[in-house]
């Protein structure tokens, strides 16, 4: 074993948690962070801590915000009676760049998967309810991921949205923009064939 | 397709062997524990990348040694106008708890998806017997490895299928121990449907299909004196109640929307046993297909289940036929001939009915390798074929015929 001193290791434990860096990478970060200026390190660890400490999730639709309610919820110009729900706060980010979404979001913070030990009550899902039973809401449109759980979810919403005066949509799914039909995968293909569409002419 | 060299190294007790395989019929001879059913094992592992017997890959490394190597050179040719004569090598690695490495035409495969099935091959072997004997989860297991060879997207709509059962499983112990609420069954219902009814009616099709074949081979191996028939069955409370037939036309048509509801109030009314059970009772995973057997006896015919009254050598040959109409199917589906493996499979077949294999192996036109102890029980069968001896992992004598 290599022998670290005691702070130096424990930087490099810690940073290792952190998603795809590994014992060497760790160990290069901590290096470039020793040489580094004081004042810089100070920086990142003021930005790590004030991360956890001045970010909370918005009261009404999840998003990761500094100020209740969040941008999107506090903003007039978007159509509050839309709501878009996604599982985890990176998709409100990815729908974002889009910039053709212009309604409000509603975030899970995660899908149902009994494997899991997840079920509705774990997830925002009675806050959804509150807010259609509060607000005039026309449409929800279910944006939760292609797989297993992220459908299962979706289902389970549109059971439980069915009896409502508002529509349920599910965004489409299939050929990306630019996808060559050679390089797709079968599946993909295959339910996008399924799903296809009648042109009006 | 043609399988024209073979090269093995250090796989099982090969050390370093090299063999061309002109003939469309190749004899492996030699005694017990020489080497005659690994030289088949390494045919099938360049197709699938795994033993036909199920061990892990590392004890197919020869004693003592660290890693073993497979190459094959086979030539594709399309059926339909036997001109094209395509040469493709398909070569693998295996280190002892390390990498595996597939190359194709040289070039690496980081995927296993596109190395795996570009050489197909149809083996019988004495484990064959489990498609008749064995319990319906052996004939469920034929059915979904013969569909994913023919259709790609199938494996993706199985374990989709696999995983929201298991969810499905876990909610309903759960509701069981008062943990959830039922209400959230629902949603998993609705998944277990879709998928299910996919994989039942994609089942049914091939089914159908190999029925067809199946037919036409047990008539000639038996010399038209017996009959088989493949039954579908799929699972319990869902017979007869659904339609099989899948449908491509751009709205779902009532056919299928009224399967898809019947599916689903038969998941709904057997829910209280579920919940009872922690398990789900309704879909393709209690699927069965049964084999009956028609015989003639004095004049008349009988139909019999094949599993508890057919005799071992009748058993062998319904087992025959379904690899030889597997064969078929695959044929039919990819363009391209698969080559055939058998593994011991004349020693229960008497005289008749291996002259019949023989005879319809020639018009299958198919690639086969054959293992046997005794040479001469083929040899008369057969004017052009060659001939291994196989010794201690060696071709001892080699006779082109």
């Amino acid at each position: 074993m290599h022998y670290h001193p005691q702070p130096l290791a424990d930087l490099i434990r810690e940073l290792q948690k952190l998603p795809s860096v590994g014992p060497k990478t760790a160990q290069r970060l901590a290096f470039y962070m020793l040489k580094a200026p004081s004042e810089d390190t100070a920086r990142l660890a003021t930005a790590i801590s004030e991360v956890k400490t001045r970010l909370f999730c918005c009261g009404i639709c999840g998003n990761i915000t500094d100020r209740e309610p969040c941008h999107i919820c506090a903003n007039p110009e978007r159509d509050h009676g839309v709501i878009c729900v996604i599982e985890e706060p990176d998709d409100l980010l990815a729908i974002e760049r889009t910039n053709g979404y212009k309604g409000v979001y509603h975030v899970l913070m995660g899908v149902i998967s009994p494997l899991d030990g997840i079920g509705p009550k774990d997830l925002r899902i009675d806050s959804l309810f509150d807010r259609i039973e509060s607000q005039n809401i026309e449409e929800v449109i279910l944006a939760t991921n292609y797989t297993t759980e992220g459908q299962a979810t979706s289902l389970y919403l549109t059971k439980r949205l069915s009896n409502l005066d508002l529509a349920i949509t599910r965004i489409s799914y299939g050929i990306p923009v630019g996808g060559d039909l050679e390089y797709i995968d079968e599946l993909t293909l295959s339910k996008a064939l399924e799903g296809r569409r009648r042109i009006d002419v | 397709m043609h399988l024209n060299q073979l090269v093995l190294r250090n796989f099982r007790n090969y050390v370093d062997c090299e063999i061309d395989f002109p003939s469309r019929v190749n004899l492996i001879t030699g005694g017990n524990a020489q080497g005659k059913t690994s030289l088949l094992e390494a045919i099938y592992f360049l197709s699938t990348a795994k033993s036909h017997r199920a061990y892990p890959n590392d004890e197919l490394i020869r004693h003592d040694e660290s890693w073993f190597y497979l190459k094959g050179t086979i030539a594709s040719n399309a059926d339909n106008d036997g001109a094209i004569h395509s040469e493709m090598t398909l070569e693998v690695s295996n280190q002892l708890q390390g990498q595996r490495r597939f190359k194709l035409n040289g070039d690496i495969q980081p995927r296993l998806s596109q190395w795996m099935g570009q050489f197909k091959v149809v083996f019988f072997s004495p484990e064959s017997l489990a498609l008749v004997k064995g319990a319906p989860a052996d004939r469920r297991r034929f059915i979904d490895l013969l569909i994913c060879q023919i259709d790609s997207a199938y494996l993706k709509r199985l374990q989709d299928y696999q995983l929201v059962l298991k969810q499905r499983n876990e909610l309903l112990k759960q509701i069981r121990g008062k943990h959830a609420s039922p209400e959230q069954l629902g949603a998993w219902d609705g998944l277990l449907v879709e998928h299910g009814l996919f994989i039942i009616q994609t089942r049914s099709q091939i089914l159908e299909r190999l029925q067809m074949y199946a037919q036409e081979k047990h008539a000639k191996l038996t010399g038209d004196r017996e009959g088989i028939e493949l039954k579908y069955q799929p699972s319990p409370n869902l017979r007869e109640s659904i339609s099989l037939d899948k449908d491509s036309s751009l709205d779902r048509s009532d056919d299928e929307s009224e399967a898809l509801t019947k599916f689903e109030s038969a998941l709904n009314s057997s829910r209280r046993v579920d919940v009872m059970h922690g398990t789900t009772s309704v879909g393709p995973h209690r699927d069965n297909f049964s084999l009956v057997l028609q015989t003639q006896k004095q004049g008349l015919t009988l139909q019999e289940e094949a599993k508890p009254y057919a005799s071992q050598g009748q058993q062998r040959t319904i087992a025959l036929t379904l690899k030889l109409s597997e064969l078929e199917v695959i044929r039919h589906a990819t363009g391209k001939t698969p080559i055939v493996l058998l593994d011991d499979v004349v020693s229960e077949l008497d005289d008749e009915r291996r002259t019949f294999l023989m005879d319809l192996l020639g018009k299958l036109n198919a690639q086969t390798f054959i293992t046997s102890t005794q040479r001469e029980v083929l040899e008369a069968d057969v004017d052009k074929c060659t001939v291994l001896t196989i010794n201690d992992g060696c071709v001892l004598r080699r006779e082109d015929r």
